[in-house]
């Protein structure tokens, strides 16, 4: 029919990977959660895929839409008669497009030994114009989209998501702490700012340039340039 | 039967604000802990809260204020001390959440500027933008990171095991590889949130199926005010998939107004029998009365065909609304525009809306109004629990945050959960660690047994569907337990429920035991049902309006039902019955100005 559109979905089975397609009728403002949860309460129950808030809030839904990270529940279907979903990339699939991100706690447990540690005591004076940096990273909902797009996550860079947590108590006006020492051990160098973490990040959030880039500056004023990283 | 067996002091049920709270605390008062929870740490319901927290910081206002404000707008339903407990915990919220590394909005000089909300006579409510729940959640998120506490995420807690009327276990089920795990405990502390799946149109994140409420009502828990369910006055209403998403009281707070179809400003010119206005509204505006209130009007405003009803923030938007509705001369002198925000101040101050209407209703709030109509918000009801230590009669089960009861009374003023799920959620963690030192282990695995035979009953081919169950329910609830109650209706629905337990005897799940979301929603389409019903027995058992509880067939308050509903599991079913609320004691009575006294007790 005219209005539906084929929602092919990458789908765990005992013999591996396979697509399977559905095809669905395309409701006005439906969004690409609509299309799962309409797959999986009318056709087939055994599709699994993950979301809470279904607002853009809870960053739980991340799927790869016609081969971009995207958050289901924010996106509607797009123009095209096919949608491919596949799991979020550099994530452990559960099953289908339900994915897990085991080291997450672990990788932040090693960011939280270096915590907020503010310069004054309570009540704390923050002048608004001081917060415009931290504000932008503080929106962050965790959504992974930015590491299931990053090239470079491998051989122990622990990915934008990370960075823009670190990058957040580092903007914040009242630290004292500098946690770009701790980025470069954990491997942002290895980050060769293509953009596409800032690109595919749900909420706008400006990494590269708010994140990444003053990181890797702080640690080169304190450190000099970044040859004699080999010396550590 | 092959399962998994975790010990420990004891767990709380839920990573949302209360139960982040609660395991910090518990931990921290010598607690073995852990957090189990169905969704991961940071994704539960607290995360969407956006307008912001109650706290009474500035200079004019205290909680003697709080404190008032909070029993007025519950209709006197409230437990006074959970509220006195509420009202002087707020500040201490606030400084410990920016001792984290949150930070508030601030004034120009640099100190937190609290907003209006409803209800509220002065300005109180918090806020980290329209995003204050994130910032919260994940504050306490890394605050539970930091210690050691197991984690158990996507894991959905199926029962409470009990020994001669004491917590002793929990059963779960491990989503991702379809796990059976049996918890041995010395307590166990709810901090499930809310029921808002009951409901076909609700502002609530999936994950809230009423599940706390089940599971202490089958522990031998009592329950209480469960007929007390709020609709939120403002709710989208396009497309219909986002219909019941939540458009946040902030927007009212910042100065939002609203209007019919034919641009008047209706709870301006809304006019008593003796011609004086029949809202008043706190800070001088009409749409800032409680939460009950407000919704009420709105749906009038579309029953009576004055629909829809738009809610304008933004001085440009409501020149257009002007010009698109041709708004005579004398309705516009019923807004001063200059109240209203300008675009800028609405992207600072409403970011998420903003997002959130361009994205979902391609609409730009700052050019055009919001179309809005109440949906299902929070259950003010719960678990009873003492105010004290948040235990409930069951030794070792505690409650808190919203899956708790008393607080709100009848009607929630926004802003006071936020502030609410954090302090019960140091009451509960402190009592329940408290508990743990002189509590024992004992044995539960016969119990876990039969538990875990039921949840593997329910795989299997060719059964029916949860989700069809879930639909009819969800629909009916809608429909007849919603803003507006009678008998009729409220029987109607209560048959249904019991056709649909019938049918959900047939419920079958299949596919493989990993990831299977559809096991998860069997489990809870149970609970589902048993908790649909305490809400309709409850509403017909209170035969008068109050707050959010509205009967057309007893449309008045009576001084008489200042009392509490209670169910409990009895030998055939539900049993219900009433109690009397302690009186508030005579010097937090004297904060509540007399002409309210008398309004809300008839004296
Ligand atoms: C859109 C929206 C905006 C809001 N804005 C405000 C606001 O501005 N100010 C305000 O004061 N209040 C607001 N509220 C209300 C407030 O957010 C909630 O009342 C509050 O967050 C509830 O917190 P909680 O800790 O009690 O539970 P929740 O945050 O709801 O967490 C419940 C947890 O329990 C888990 N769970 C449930 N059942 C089980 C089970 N069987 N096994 C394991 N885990 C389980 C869930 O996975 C989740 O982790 C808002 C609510 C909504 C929906
Ligand atoms: S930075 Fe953006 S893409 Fe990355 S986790 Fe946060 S919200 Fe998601
Ligand atoms: S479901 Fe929460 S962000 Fe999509």
């Amino acid at each position: 029919m005219e209005n539906n559109i084929t929602v092919k979905i990458l789908r765990t089975t005992d013999e591996g990977s396979r697509f399977q397609s559905y095809e669905i009728e395309r409701v006005e403002g439906m969004t690409v959660l609509g299309a799962l949860i309409h797959i999986h309460d009318n056709i087939d129950e055994t599709l699994s895929f993950d979301y809470n808030c279904r607002a853009g809030r809870c960053g739980t839904c991340g799927v790869v839409m016609n081969g971009k990270p995207t958050l289901a529940c924010e996106t509607q279907l797009p123009k095209t008669n096919e949608m491919v979903i596949e799991p979020k990339r550099s994530h452990a699939i559960i099953k289908d497009v339900m994915t897990d991100d085991p080291d997450i706690w672990k990788i932040r447990k090693d960011v939280l030994k270096f915590p907020f540690t503010p310069k004054t005591s309570q009540p704390f004076v923050i002048p608004p114009h001081q917060t415009e940096r931290f504000n932008v990273l503080d929106s962050c909902i965790e959504c992974g989209l930015c590491q299931s797009s990053c090239p470079n996550i491998k051989n122990g860079w622990i990915g934008p998501m990370h960075a823009v947590y670190a990058a957040k108590l580092d903007a914040h006006p009242l630290d004292t702490l500098d946690r770009s020492e701790l980025l470069m051990r954990k491997g942002i160098r290895l980050c060769d700012t293509n953009f596409s973490c800032q690109k595919s990040c749900p909420k706008g959030i400006t990494i590269t340039q708010d994140a990444i880039i003053p990181e890797k500056e702080a640690w080169i004023d304190k450190n000099g340039i970044f040859f004699r990283l080999g010396k550590q | 039967m092959k399962y998994r067996t975790v010990e420990l002091d004891g767990i709380v049920i839920g990573c949302g604000g209360a139960g982040a709270k609660a395991a910090i605390v518990a931990h921290d008062n010598g607690a073995k802990i852990g957090i189990v929870s169905k969704c991961r740490m940071g994704k539960a319901h607290t995360v969407m809260a956006e307008g912001g927290m109650a706290a009474a910081i500035g200079p004019q206002d205290g909680p003697e204020k709080h404190f008032a404000d909070t029993i007025i707008g519950g209709v006197a339903l409230n437990d006074w001390r959970k509220v006195w407990k509420l009202v002087t915990g707020g500040k201490e919220c606030i400084e410990y959440l920016e001792s984290q590394g949150s930070i508030f909005d601030r004034s120009d000089e640099g100190n937190v500027q609290p907003r209006a909300f409803g209800g509220h006579s002065e300005k109180r409510v918090c806020h980290v933008s329209d995003r204050t729940g994130h910032a919260i959640i994940h504050t306490l998120k890394n605050d539970v990171l930091k210690r050691d506490i197991a984690l158990f995420e996507k894991t959905i807690i199926t029962s409470l095991i009990t020994r001669n009327g004491k917590v002793v276990g929990a059963t779960a089920l491990h989503i991702p590889t379809g796990e059976l795990v049996l918890f041995k405990v010395k307590f166990a502390i709810l901090a499930t949130g809310g029921n808002g799946a009951i409901y076909k149109y609700s502002t609530n994140s999936k994950d809230l199926t009423g599940d706390g409420v089940y599971l202490a009502y089958e522990a031998g828990a009592e329950l209480m005010d469960m007929e007390m369910i709020q609709f939120h006055p403002t709710c989208m209403v396009e497309p219909e998939e986002k219909k019941g998403i939540l458009v946040t009281e902030a927007c009212r707070g910042e100065g939002g107004i609203l209007i019919n179809s034919k641009g008047e400003r209706f709870m301006k010119t809304a006019k008593k029998p003796d011609g004086s206005p029949m809202y008043v509204g706190k800070l001088g505006q009409p749409e800032l009365e409680p939460r009950d209130i407000v919704a009420r009007a709105i749906e009038k405003e579309w029953e009576e065909g004055r629909g829809p009803v738009r809610l304008v923030v933004c001085k440009n938007a409501w020149r257009n609304e002007v010009k698109r509705l041709s708004i005579p001369a004398e309705l516009h002198a019923l807004v001063d525009e200059s109240k209203l925000l300008d675009d800028d101040g609405v992207r600072k101050k409403l970011a998420s809306m903003v997002e959130q209407f361009e994205k979902f209703a391609h609409t730009d709030i700052t050019n055009e109004g919001m179309i809005v109509r109440p949906g299902h918000h929070y259950m003010m009801g719960g678990v009873k629990t003492e105010a004290e230590t948040c235990s409930t009669r069951v030794h070792g089960l505690y409650a808190a945050g919203e899956v708790g009861s008393g607080v709100h009374g009848a009607n929630r003023l926004g802003g006071n959960s936020l502030t609410d799920i954090q302090v019960e959620g140091k009451v509960a963690g402190k009592a329940a660690a408290q508990y743990a030192k002189t509590a024992s282990h004992d044995n539960c695995e016969a119990e876990a047994t039969i538990e875990f035979g039921r949840i593997e009953s329910m795989l299997g081919e060719n059964g029916i569907k949860s989700s069809s169950i879930r639909e009819e329910l969800r629909e009916y609830m809608w429909s007849n337990v919603g803003m507006k109650r009678n008998e009729e209706g409220l029987k109607k629905t209560l048959e249904k429920i019991a056709e649909l337990k019938k049918k959900s005897a047939g419920v079958k799940v299949s596919g493989a035991r990993q990831g299977n979301v559809a096991w998860q929603e069997a489990i809870e389409t149970v609970g589902m049902l048993a908790v649909a019903e305490i809400v309709v027995r409850s509403a017909i058992e209170r035969k008068e309006s109050r707050g959010a509880h509205f009967r057309t067939d007893f449309p008045k308050r009576k001084k008489e039902w200042i009392l509490n509903i209670i169910c409990e599991k009895g030998h055939g079913g539900i049993s219900i019955s009433k109690r009397p609320i302690e009186p508030i004691p005579d010097n937090l009575r004297k904060l509540i100005p007399e002409e309210k006294m008398r309004e809300l007790y008839g004296e």
